[in-house]
């Protein structure tokens, strides 16, 4: 038998003698490998990283046996021995997954089981517990171990499906989690990052995201490779037909702001690269010096959101240390505050590494915050398989896509604050605002057709409050005179010369269009109507000749007010079309916003 | 009156893993002036060793050390002068006893929350007697446990494992009147009766 002997001068001598790493041929032909498992008297990176280096020699080599102490580290319950066991279980390109593994030592099983959570591997498949000491007697185990252990060359994929190796995940379910996953999500962060980073297919952008040295660490972390394992091999993205484009469609143009203290853990990189690919300018916030108290880095952040302009920011909640203790007003909930307080169009998406902050989902969504869309880091305890795993990312990316495709509040709000400005009275349109604020890009008809209504009840309200009036004189004929009367004297001849085309909707003639104004003809063509015969007359002569607006521009009022008198107020017929949200912000920049800068 | 020292880069993280009362406990020692609490320290060789020669059990935080590069000189003199030295991090997955027991890694939840006010108040109290200071914060009232556990394993080689000063170095600190070699059947009574009071 090749035999593997882990120590730390703490088993009978003759399994280690000879140099290190060296085969030394004892009795029957059994070849021992001894290497002294000392741990250096001062700092080590960490137990996990120190064991995964060290024993990365059994890539290369193959064992019969492994031999190894209860104990490799000074206080003896600390049990690193059966620390070092669960790493070359849960190491796959160790090859030693299902390798006899025995334990020598004096300590008792139900002690071990009550003092350390890694108890449960004694009692997993090919391994053994010895308090022998003679070479004679070792020797004999030896060779029991050999005849009733069965090796098989049989790839680590089939070893990790088979039902002793899920057996064995079972017994290592105790396994301690390191204590800052519970408050930092470091874990889940990396996790969630390992996972993009082989969900993703780089090759279509001939680029992949480096990692930082941290990632490593994780990757030797025992938690971790438990994890990894425990996910089986079922649901990775090895194959290119299941990983996703990193080009996102329908971002070109936009600018994304990300603000994540764990941007250093990778996502940067990876955003980065998702980003530009997709033809966005990409800016992350990188100030998150840990010595700063909490009320100073919001100020830092809130600093350096005043100068930006972007169409969506993706934003971590917990972002300082005191947010780990916290469960309301997080650093991330007050910077959304900003945010929304310097424009209410301003677009969020919330990215998260952990499950437990869907409790705080409601703060995100209320008045003062309103974010477009939350999206979630994978972490490992969620256990998801690959679709799910593609279903977290395509949330990100489509809470993404929603919150650049609303970008266009941010330019509504700003114009409106300037409205406002100018006159008060112009706070009434306030509510158009929020009501395709609500919309979320849903285009959800009845918030659709109740800020249609808003905006035609505004103009026509406006131009009654600015005192612009109409004078009918003469019998309702062709040569009946009417003239509009503006605020400030001046009078305009629209009599009979003011042509609208009609259609009935309803039994009701509707105005579908407005002529050329004044034209010189002396009868009425066929399926027109006169200046006396609408309601619209008013307000469409006003914009066309008070305000000077473009026939085409007066088109739009006429248009949704055929729409108010159709579809909304009665309903319409059966084939009505959507009314198309581009056509309301149209008509609030070149319809609203004219008027009143006209004045 | 032994002293000890905390630098903390950023101590607010104490205050988030600590239970208040002890936290309100650390803050009553930094006032009698059991336990002094930094955020940093003089990084210049003959300035650290100044300081740090005032104190008896060293603990700081890993980052700190990482960033200001000082390690090597605080492990050197700290070795050299037999002071107690913990590092404490986030990032440590596995709490580990080094350089006889005077060296410790230990994560930063396991050494704000374990039994850091007690270890502190024994340490300093002249009238106490707490030569195991690390071994005593990471298991409590048990810190004798791993000593027998030590103890019987190398009555298990049969005195192949160690050499006889330490073997009598853990035989005085597991019962301070024997003279001679503690029997199988004695640490194994010993053993069980910890046993009964240990939990993790």
């Amino acid at each position: 038998m090749k035999i593997l002997v882990l120590h730390n001068n703490n088993l009978p001598v003759y399994l280690r003698q000879g140099a290190q790493g060296e085969p030394n041929v004892i009795a029957q032909d059994n070849e021992l490998v001894h290497y002294a498992f000392s741990l250096p008297q001062t700092d080590i990176p960490d137990f996990d990283t120190f064991t995964s280096e060290k024993l990365a020699f059994l890539e290369k080599e193959r064992y019969d046996l492994i031999i190894l102490p209860y104990n490799l580290s000074e206080a003896h319950i600390e049990y690193s021995g059966l620390r070092v066991a669960a790493h070359i279980r849960l190491t796959p390109k160790w090859n030693a997954l299902s390798t006899p593994i025995l334990f020598l030592g004096i300590d008792k099983v139900d002690e071990i089981q009550k003092l350390s959570l890694l108890g449960g591997i004694l009692f997993s498949n090919n391994v053994y517990h010895s308090d022998k000491t003679g070479l004679d007697e070792l020797i004999k185990i030896f060779s029991w171990i050999n005849n009733h252990t069965q090796l098989q060359d049989v790839p680590n994929e089939e070893i990790m499906e088979s039902q002793e190796y899920q057996s064995l995940l079972q017994r290592l379910k105790t396994m301690p989690v390191p204590a800052n996953y519970a408050t930092h999500h470091t874990i889940a962060n990396e996790w969630a990052i390992l996972r993009w980073k082989e969900m993703i297919n780089w090759k279509v952008v001939k680029q992949e995201p480096t990692l930082p040295e941290h990632s490593k660490h994780i990757l030797n972390m025992l938690y971790f490779k438990y994890l990894n394992a425990k996910h089986g091999t079922h649901d990775r993205f090895k194959k290119e037909e299941h990983k996703k484009s990193p080009i996102i469609e329908g971002l070109e143009g936009k600018t994304i702001v990300y603000i994540d203290d764990e941007f250093d853990k990778g996502w940067e990189n990876i955003l980065r690269i998702i980003f530009e690919s997709s033809g966005v300018q990409f800016n992350c916030y990188h100030d998150f010096d840990k010595s700063l108290t909490k009320e100073q880095l919001i100020r830092n952040i809130e600093n350096y959101i005043a100068t930006t302009d972007a169409d969506c920011y993706i934003l971590d909640l917990r972002l300082h240390e005191d947010d780990f203790s916290e469960t309301k007003d997080l650093t991330g909930h007050q910077i959304a505050e900003y945010i929304k307080t310097q424009n209410k169009g301003n677009q969020i998406v919330v990215f998260s590494a952990s499950n437990k902050i869907w409790n705080l989902k409601e703060d995100l969504f209320n008045d003062k915050i309103k974010a477009t869309g939350y999206a979630l880091k994978e972490s490992p305890d969620q256990n998801l398989n690959r679709d799910e795993s593609k279903l977290l990312f395509s949330d990100f990316i489509n809470s993404v896509r929603l919150a650049c495709s609303q970008s266009y509040l941010k330019e509504l709000y700003n114009k409106q604050k300037e409205l406002v400005k100018i006159n008060t009275y112009f706070a009434k349109l306030d509510s158009f605002l929020d009501l395709l604020s609500l919309d979320m890009g849903s285009n959800n008809q009845d918030l659709i057709s109740a800020a249609l209504l808003t905006e035609v009840a505004f103009i026509e309200d406006y131009i009654n409050y600015l005192g612009y009036e109409l004078l009918t004189t003469g019998k309702r004929t062709q040569a009946e005179k009417v003239t509009l009367y503006s605020p400030d004297g001046k009078q305009y001849d629209i009599s009979g010369h003011m042509f609208f085309k009609r259609i009935m909707v309803n039994k009701r003639p509707c105005v579908t269009e407005v002529s050329d104004f004044y034209e010189e003809k002396t009868e009425t063509p066929e399926e027109w109507g006169n200046a006396h015969d609408s309601d619209i007359t008013l307000s469409a002569s006003t914009l066309f000749k008070g305000y000077g607006l473009t026939k085409q521009n007066v088109q739009k009022y006429v248009h949704l007010k055929f729409l108010r008198n159709t579809q909304i107020a009665h309903y319409g017929d059966n084939e009505k079309s959507k009314i198309q949200l581009s056509e309301l912000i149209d008509f609030y920049f070149d319809v609203i916003c004219k008027i009143v800068e006209t004045k | 009156m032994s002293r000890v020292l905390i630098i903390e880069d950023r101590p607010e993280r104490r205050k988030t893993i600590m239970r208040a009362n002890d936290f309100l406990e650390l803050e009553k020692f930094k006032e009698n002036g059991w336990v002094t609490l930094k955020t940093e320290m003089p990084i210049s060789r003959e300035d650290l060793i100044n300081e740090l020669s005032q104190y008896d059990l060293i603990a700081i935080h890993r980052s700190w050390m990482t960033q200001t590069g000082v390690g090597n000189v605080i492990e050197e003199f700290l070795t050299n002068e037999n002071k107690f030295l913990i590092t404490f991090s986030g990032g440590i997955t596995q709490n580990l006893l080094m350089n006889n027991r005077k060296r410790l890694n230990i994560n930063s939840t396991d050494f704000y929350k374990h039994n850091l006010i007690e270890v502190i108040e024994r340490f300093v109290n002249e009238n106490e007697e707490c030569s195991e200071p690390l071994l005593e914060l990471l298991y409590g009232r048990s810190w004798k446990l791993p000593l027998l556990m030590q103890y019987r394993n190398i009555l298990w080689l049969g005195g192949q494992a160690f050499n006889q000063e330490k073997e009598f170095a853990l035989r005085e600190l597991i019962d301070d009147n024997a003279t001679d070699e503690l029997h199988l059947e004695f640490i194994n009574g010993l053993i069980e009766k910890e046993l009964i009071n240990f939990s993790m």
